[in-house]
C-alpha cells in the first residue's frame, strides 16, 4: 500500500539561481527498498532533504497515508517517522556510540540528570535487537566508517523511524561491509520499514532494490520495479537516451593493454613506513611502489587499509618515519609546485570540499592559486590570463559556473569537475577530449606525477568517462600517473597496473590484462589472498 | 549591484545609524541640555578650521592602524594586540628621534618610523610566532602581550624616560623641527595624512594585485587549501602579525611626528580598539578604511566636544563604539526572519565544524 | 611573621583571589564547550562588579548584591549573544563590543550617578561564612581555608553544578554536542542556536558572579578592577582541559601567582607597573609552556 507520496515538489536555491526539484513527483510504499537514481545536480538529495524536512519545498505537497503533511524542521519528520542519513556523517565527537544513538531522548532520573547506565542499557539494548555490531561504550573518534553508518542508522531506529533515507550509503563503505549493510536493509525493510536509498550507481540498485524513481533535470522520470530493469535500459534512463549524443561529453575508448614503458621512475616509494597516533601502529608498513612516465598505476585498499595516508604522504601532510620517497630520482619536493609546470605534481584529493578546493573565492582565483608563478609574472597579477585559465577550465570540463562565480554556490560535481580541469587539462596539452578545442592554458608542460584519488567520486557517468579520457590523454603524454581509489571498478577501468594494499602493504600486484581476475584483487584487498609472495613489489612487472 | 552588495550596503547603513542613534540616545539619557550636547556632538567638529583639522589628524593613526587589523583579518589572524604595539612604537620613535638632535628632519623621521615599525612588528611576530610554533591562539597572546607591553611603557614613561622638566607624565619633547609640517594651522593636522592616505593606496594594491597579497588572503579563506596550493600558511602567520604589528608601531610614530611630538602616559589609549571598529566598518578593504576613519574620527571627536562643553563624560563613545562592534559583522538584520538552521558566522573557525564526519 | 603565617596568609589569599577566575572560568566553560571563545568575559565581570556593589548597598543584603551582579552580567550577555548569535555576527567582535560597552557604561554610569570616574566607596555588609569565626583560628589551614567569603565557597559547589550541567543533564549534552557538531543537533531535532545562547547568557551569569565576587568584599568599586581576568580564565580552561575540576586547579595557581605579588608589593621595592602586569606575564607563560608540553606530547 501507498505509504508516502510526493506531489508536484518545486525547489529553487537562489544562491545557485537554479531548480534543484521541478515538478517532483515520488511514492513510497511500506516495506520496500527504492532506490532513487539519477546524475548529478539530478535532484535526488533536495527531494529526500525535503522529504525528511531539512528543506522546505516552493510548492507541491507531501501525503503520509492519506493525510497531507507540513514539516517545520527534521524534528517533524523524525516525529511522523521519516529519517535520513546523510552522506557526511552526523556523528558527534566526544560522545560515545550510545550517547550519539540516544542524543536528544536519555533516559533521566530526578526529572534533570541524565541517567548514564540506563542510556547505556537502552543503547545496547537497540544494537542488538536490530543486529548491528557496534560496541555502544566505544568513542565517536574511535568508531569505524561502517560503525559510524550503523550509530547513524540505529538513531534513527532508537526513534522508531519506519521510513529510512539514505544518502550513497556506500560511497564511503568497503566492498566487504556494503554487503553487511545491504543484508541489514533487507532485514529492516522484511519488517515493514521503507528503506530509500539515494545513489547514482547503477549496478547497485539492482542488487539492493525493489523498486526505482529515476530522477533527471529536478523531476522524476518514472517509477519501475528493478526487477524489469536491465543495467543498460536504466542506464539509459538516467543518462537520457537523447542526452546522450548531445549534450554529454563524449567518453574515450577502453584501455588497451600497454607494455610496461621502461623509463626510470618518476615516483619511487622505497621501504616507507608511516606511523600515526601516540602508540605508532604502522599505516604503511615497508611499503614500495613506483611509477614510470607514461603508466597508470592504480592502487585499490579498503579504508583503513593505507589509502588515505599514502594520499597524505604524498601530499606532504605525512612525514614518512621510515623509508624514502623519490620524485624524478632526487627528493620528494616539500611543497607541491604548479601542476602544469614542469616538474610539477597534479594532485587530485579525495577531500575536494576542504583540500581541493576554497568555497569562499571565485573559480578564477581557485583556478590561479597552484601555479601563482604563472599568473603573477614578477609578483603582480595577470587578471586577464587569470580570467582565460578559469574560462578554460569551465569550457573543458562543462563546469556549470562563470569565473567569477564562488566555488561555494557550485554543486559538489562540479567543484570535483573544476578540480580535474585545473589538474590535468590546463597545461598546453588537450588531454584526449576529442572533439572539444584545446582548452588553451598557460605555457607549460603537463605534470611530470599525477596524483588522483578518487578522481570521479560524486561525477555522473559522462563526466566520468571524459575524466579517463583526460587522464589517459595525460599517460600518453608522458605523466607518470598514480590513481588512488576505494572504487574497484574504477581501478580496473583506468589503471595500466594494479596494485592492492591491505594493512598498509602491497598484498597484491597485477598487470590490468583481459581476464584479470576481479575477486582475486578483493581477496588480496581483505588479505586473504593467500600467502604473498615474498618479491611482490610494486615496481614494473616484466 | 548585486543582491549580495545591496545586502552589505543595507547592514552597514543600519550599523551607521545605530551608532548614530545610540549616540543621541546617550545624549538624551545624560546630558542637562539635549540640544546643545547635540550641537557639540555633531555639528562642532565640523564647524571650525581648528575642530575640523584636529578631526582630520585624528584620522592618521587610525588609517594606518586600520590597514595593520585588515591585513591580519585577510589571513584569518586577530591582531588583538594594536594599544601595545602603537604605545610602544610611539616610544620608541619618540626615543629615536630624542637621540638625533642634530639630524636632518627627513632622517630622524624615516628612523624614528623604521624603529616603531620595527618594535611593532617584532611584538606582532612574536604572537605569529607563538602560534605557528606552539598553536598559542593569536587572539589571546596578542593582547596578553600588548597588556604587559603597555605597562611596560606606563613604567618607561613615567620612570627611566619622564621628562625631569615637567609636572606631567611625559617624554621630553622632540624637537619642533623634527616633526611633521603642519598643513592646516591653527589645527594640528600635518603632511602625515598624505602618508596615511599613500599607505592605504599601497594597501589596497599589495591586497588586490599582489602575489603577497593573494598568497596572504588565500591562506586566510583556508588554510589546507592554501598548503595544496604550495603556500606555507605557517610562515603568512608570522609575516601578516608582524606587518599588522608594524602597522601598529608606525601609526605610533605617526602620533608623535604629526600631532604630539612626545609620548604621555597613555596618550594613544583607544586608538587600537578604535582601528579594529574602522577596519570592519571597511570590511578588511584598504580603500574603504578612509572612509571609515572619518566616520570614526568624527564620532569621537563629537564625544571630546561634548565632555568639553558639557556635563557628559567622553565615554559615551565607548559605547557608540560598542553599538558599532556589535553590528558591523552582521550578516542578518535585526527582525529579519531566521532561514533555516545554522549559525555559521559563530563558530571560532572551520576547524571547530564538521565533527568526526 | 612566622612561616606558617605567611604560608596560610598566601595561600588564604591565593583562595580569595581564586574564586572570581573559577567563576569566570565556569562561565566561559560553557561557551567554549558549545563552539564559541568567549572574550566578552572580562566586560561582564566588570559589569556584575559594577551593579552587584550597587545592588548590595541599596538592599544592605550581600546575597541582593550577588543575585544582582549575575543578573545584570546575564542582561549584557543575552545582548551580546542575541547579536552574535540571530544576527549571525562574529563572535570575536561583539566580544569586543561587549568588553568595550561595559567599560564605557561603568564609567558613564558612575560619573552621572556618584559624580566621579574614579573609586567608589559603599557601606554593604560583607558576606561572612558563619563559621569563620570558630574554625578560622585553626593554624595555617583555618587561615588558608576557613576564613573566607561564604562566595568562596560558592564558587566551589559552582565547580560541582557546572560540572553536573555540562555533563549530566539534556541541556548539557545539547550544548556539548553543537560545539562538536552542530549539524548533528539539528539533525536531531534540536536548535543549536538555542544552545549556544544559553551558554552565552549562562557564561553572562557566572562571570557577573565573579564581579560580585572582587567587588562585595571590597565594598567598593574600581574601575576596571576585572584587571585581566576574565582573559586569564580563558587560559585557565585551555589550561584545566575545559573540565571544571582542573579548570580550578588552573585557577589555584594563578591565584597563587596573583596572591604572592601582592605579597612582595609589600615587602619587596618594585614599581606597581610591574605587580599589575604579573597576572599577564604569568597567564602568558603558562600558555606558552602549556601549549609547548601538548605539542611536545602530540609529537610524540
Amino acid at each position: 500500500m501507498q505509504k508516502i507520496a510526493l506531489e508536484n515538489i518545486d525547489k529553487f536555491f537562489p544562491s545557485s539561481r537554479s531548480w534543484a526539484n521541478r515538478g517532483a513527483n515520488l511514492t513510497l510504499e511500506a516495506g520496500e527498498i527504492h532506490a532513487v537514481v539519477g546524475e548529478n545536480g539530478a535532484g535526488k538529495t533536495t527531494l529526500m532533504r525535503i522529504l525528511a524536512g531539512l528543506e522546505k519545498p516552493d510548492s507541491g505537497r507531501i501525503v503520509i497515508d492519506g493525510e497531507p503533511v507540513v514539516f517545520r524542521g527534521p524534528a517533524d519528520a523524525v516525529a511522523r517517522g521519516i529519517g535520513m542519513v546523510h552522506q557526511h556523517f552526523l556523528t558527534i565527537p566526544g560522545f560515545s556510540a550510545a550517547e550519539n544513538i540516544v542524543f536528544g531522548e536519555e533516559p533521566r532520573f530526578a526529572r534533570f540528570f541524565v541517567d548514564r547506565k540506563a542510556l547505556l542499557a537502552n543503547a545496547a539494548e537497540a544494537v542488538r535487537r536490530f543486529g548491528f555490531a557496534v560496541d555502544p561504550a566505544k568513542p565517536a573518534e574511535a568508531l569505524t566508517v561502517g560503525e559510524r553508518q550503523q550509530v547513524e542508522i540505529l538513531k534513527l531506529l532508537y526513534r522508531d523511524c519506519e521510513v529510512l533515507i539514505l544518502d550513497e550509503p556506500t560511497s564511503v563503505l568497503p566492498e566487504r561491509e556494503i554487503g553487511a549493510l545491504f543484508d541489514t536493509l533487507r532485514k529492516l525493510a522484511g519488517e515493514g520499514r521503507t528503506i530509500v536509498i539515494i545513489t547514482h550507481k547503477v549496478r547497485e540498485v539492482l542488487r539492493i532494490a525493489d523498486t526505482v524513481t529515476v530522477m533527471r533535470n529536478g523531476a522524476a522520470v518514472g517509477r519501475r520495479r528493478a526487477a524489469e530493469l536491465s543495467e543498460r535500459a536504466l542506464s539509459d534512463l538516467v543518462m537520457g537516451a537523447d542526452a546522450r549524443s548531445s549534450t554529454a561529453p563524449q567518453a574515450a575508448p577502453a584501455p588497451k593493454h600497454r607494455p610496461a614503458p621502461a623509463l626510470p621512475p618518476a615516483l619511487e616509494l622505497s621501504g616507507v613506513t608511516v606511523r600515526r597516533g601516540q602508540h605508532g601502529r604502522a599505516r604503511l608498513n615497508a611499503l614500495s611502489l613506483s611509477v614510470a612516465p607514461g603508466e597508470i598505476v592504480g592502487v585499490c585498499a579498503l579504508s583503513g587499509n593505507g589509502l588515505a595516508e599514502l594520499e597524505d604522504l604524498l601530499a606532504g601532510v605525512l612525514k614518512p618515519s621510515g623509508g624514502r620517497v623519490r620524485f624524478l630520482g632526487g627528493r620528494y619536493p616539500r611543497r607541491r609546485a604548479a601542476p602544469w609546470r614542469e616538474n610539477g605534481i597534479a594532485y587530485v584529493p579525495s577531500d575536494r570540499m576542504r583540500r581541493g578546493s576554497c568555497a569562499d573565492r571565485s573559480v578564477a582565483e581557485n583556478v590561479i592559486a597552484p601555479d601563482r608563478d604563472t599568473y603573477f609574472p614578477a609578483g603582480f597579477l595577470d587578471s586577464g590570463a587569470a580570467k582565460a585559465a578559469a574560462r578554460a577550465a569551465i569550457d573543458a570540463f562543462s563546469v556549470k559556473a562563470e569565473p567569477d562565480s564562488l566555488v561555494g554556490e557550485l554543486s559538489g560535481g562540479n567543484i570535483q569537475k573544476l578540480i580535474l580541469a585545473r589538474e590535468l587539462l590546463l597545461a598546453g596539452g588537450s588531454g584526449s577530449a576529442e572533439g572539444r578545442t584545446p582548452p588553451r592554458g598557460p605555457a607549460g608542460k603537463p605534470a611530470r606525477l599525477c596524483v588522483l584519488c578518487e578522481p570521479t567520486w560524486g561525477l555522473d557517468q559522462a563526466s566520468t568517462e571524459f575524466a579517463y579520457g583526460a587522464i589517459r590523454g595525460r599517460r600518453d603524454e608522458g605523466s607518470a600517473i598514480l590513481v588512488l581509489s576505494s572504487d574497484l571498478d574504477e581501478i580496473l577501468a583506468l589503471s595500466d597496473r594494479i596494485l592492492a594494499l591491505h594493512g598498509g602493504s602491497i598484498a597484491g600486484a597485477w598487470e590490468n590484462r583481459p581476464g584479470l581476475s576481479r575477486e582475486e584483487i578483493g581477496a588480496a584487498m581483505l588479505g586473504a589472498g593467500g600467502p604473498i609472495p615474498a618479491h611482490v613489489e610494486g615496481g614494473p612487472c616484466d | 549591484m548585486t543582491d549580495g552588495n545591496r545586502r552589505k550596503a543595507g547592514l552597514l547603513l543600519f550599523t551607521v545609524a545605530a551608532a548614530v542613534g545610540s549616540a543621541c540616545v546617550l545624549l538624551l539619557l545624560f546630558s542637562k541640555s539635549f540640544a546643545e550636547s547635540l550641537n557639540l556632538f555633531f555639528v562642532a567638529p565640523l564647524a571650525n578650521r581648528y575642530y575640523l583639522g584636529n578631526l582630520a589628524a585624528s584620522m592618521v593613526p587610525l588609517i594606518v592602524a586600520a590597514l595593520g587589523v585588515s591585513f591580519a583579518f585577510e589571513s584569518r589572524n586577530f591582531n588583538l594586540g594594536g594599544e601595545g604595539q602603537i604605545y610602544s612604537g610611539a616610544l620608541a620613535a619618540t626615543l629615536v628621534a630624542l637621540a638625533m638632535p642634530d639630524s636632518a628632519p627627513l632622517a630622524v623621521q624615516l628612523a624614528a618610523c623604521a624603529a616603531a615599525a620595527a618594535l611593532g612588528g617584532a611584538i606582532g611576530a612574536l604572537s605569529g610566532t607563538l602560534k605557528q610554533r606552539l598553536g598559542v591562539d593569536e587572539l589571546i597572546s596578542s593582547f596578553l602581550l600588548s597588556s604587559l607591553v603597555a605597562l611596560i611603557v606606563d613604567y618607561l614613561v613615567t620612570g627611566p624616560f619622564q621628562d625631569p622638566a615637567s609636572n606631567f607624565q611625559t617624554t621630553r619633547a622632540i624637537a619642533p623641527a623634527a616633526a611633521f609640517a603642519k598643513i592646516f594651522p591653527p589645527s594640528s593636522l600635518s603632511a602625515g595624512i598624505f602618508a596615511a592616505l599613500a599607505a592605504a593606496l599601497a594597501g589596497k594594491a599589495v591586497m588586490s594585485r599582489t602575489r603577497f597579497g593573494f598568497e596572504l588572503r588565500l591562506c586566510g579563506a583556508s588554510r589546507e587549501f592554501a598548503r595544496y596550493s604550495g603556500i606555507d600558511s605557517g610562515t603568512y602567520t608570522v609575516l601578516s602579525m608582524a606587518l599588522s604589528g608594524a602597522l601598529h608601531g608606525l601609526a605610533g610614530a605617526l602620533m608623535v611626528f604629526g600631532s604630539y611630538g612626545k609620548v604621555m602616559k597613555g596618550f594613544s589609549s583607544g586608538v587600537g580598539w578604535s582601528a579594529i571598529a574602522v577596519s570592519l566598518i571597511a570590511r578588511n578593504d584598504p580603500l574603504a578604511i578612509v572612509p571609515a576613519a572619518a566616520f570614526y574620527a568624527y564620532l569621537d571627536s563629537g564625544a571630546k566636544s561634548v565632555m568639553l562643553g558639557s556635563d557628559v563624560s567622553s565615554e559615551i563613545v565607548a559605547i557608540v563604539q560598542a553599538v558599532i562592534f556589535l553590528l558591523v559583522t552582521a550578516t542578518r538584520l535585526p527582525f529579519e526572519r531566521a532561514m533555516g538552521p545554522g549559525g555559521h558566522g559563530v563558530h571560532r573557525n572551520g576547524a571547530k565544524k564538521g565533527g568526526a564526519s | 611573621m612566622s612561616f606558617p603565617d605567611v604560608a596560610g596568609t598566601i595561600a588564604g589569599n591565593a583562595f580569595d583571589a581564586m574564586t572570581p577566575l573559577v567563576f569566570a572560568a565556569l562561565g566561559g566553560l560553557f561557551t567554549e564547550l558549545s563552539g564559541m571563545l568567549n572574550i566578552a568575559l572580562e566586560g561582564l565581570i566588570l559589569t556584575g562588579a559594577f551593579f552587584g556593589v550597587i545592588a548590595a548597598s541599596l538592599t544592605q543584603s550581600a546575597f541582593a548584591g550577588f543575585a544582582a551582579a549575575g543578573m545584570a552580567a546575564a542582561i549584557l550577555a543575552w545582548v551580546y549573544g542575541a547579536a552574535t548569535i540571530r544576527l549571525k555576527a562574529n563572535v570575536f567582535v561583539t566580544g569586543l563590543a561587549a568588553n568595550i560597552f561595559a567599560s564605557g557604561l561603568t564609567v558613564v554610569l558612575s560619573n552621572a550617578w556618584f559624580g566621579t570616574k574614579s573609586v567608589i566607596a559603599f557601606k554593604s555588609p560583607a558576606p561572612a561564612a558563619p563559621f569563620a569565626a570558630t574554625l578560622g583560628g585553626i593554624p595555617f589551614l583555618g587561615e588558608a581555608l576557613f576564613s573566607h567569603d561564604l562566595i568562596v565557597y560558592a564558587s566551589w559547589i559552582a565547580v560541582a553544578a557546572t560540572s553536573a550541567l555540562a555533563f549530566r543533564t539534556r541541556a548539557g549534552m545539547r550544548m556539548r554536542a553543537t560545539g562538536a557538531n552542530a549539524e548533528a543537533v539539528v539533525a536531531a531535532g534540536f536548535d543549536p542556536d538555542a544552545s549556544r545562547l544559553l551558554a552565552i547568557v549562562l557564561s553572562g551569569l557566572f562571570c557577573g558572579f565573579a564581579g560580585a565576587s572582587l567587588s562585595l568584599p571590597l565594598s567598593a568599586y574600581v574601575p576596571n578592577m576585572s584587571a585581566g581576568r576574565g582573559w586569564i580564565a580563558l587560559v585557565a580552561i585551555y589550561l584545566g582541559a575545559r573540565r571544571p575540576g582542573r579548570i580550578a586547579i588552573a585557577c589555584f595557581v594563578f591565584a597563587l601567582a596573583e596572591s604572592y605579588s601582592n605579597y612582595a608589593q609589600g615587602t619587596l621595592k618594585i614599581p606597581t607597573e610591574f605587580i599589575l602586569a604579573m597576572p599577564y606575564a604569568a597567564t602568558l607563560a603558562a600558555l606558552v609552556i602549556g601549549s609547548a608540553l601538548e605539542r611536545a606530547r602530540n609529537s610524540r
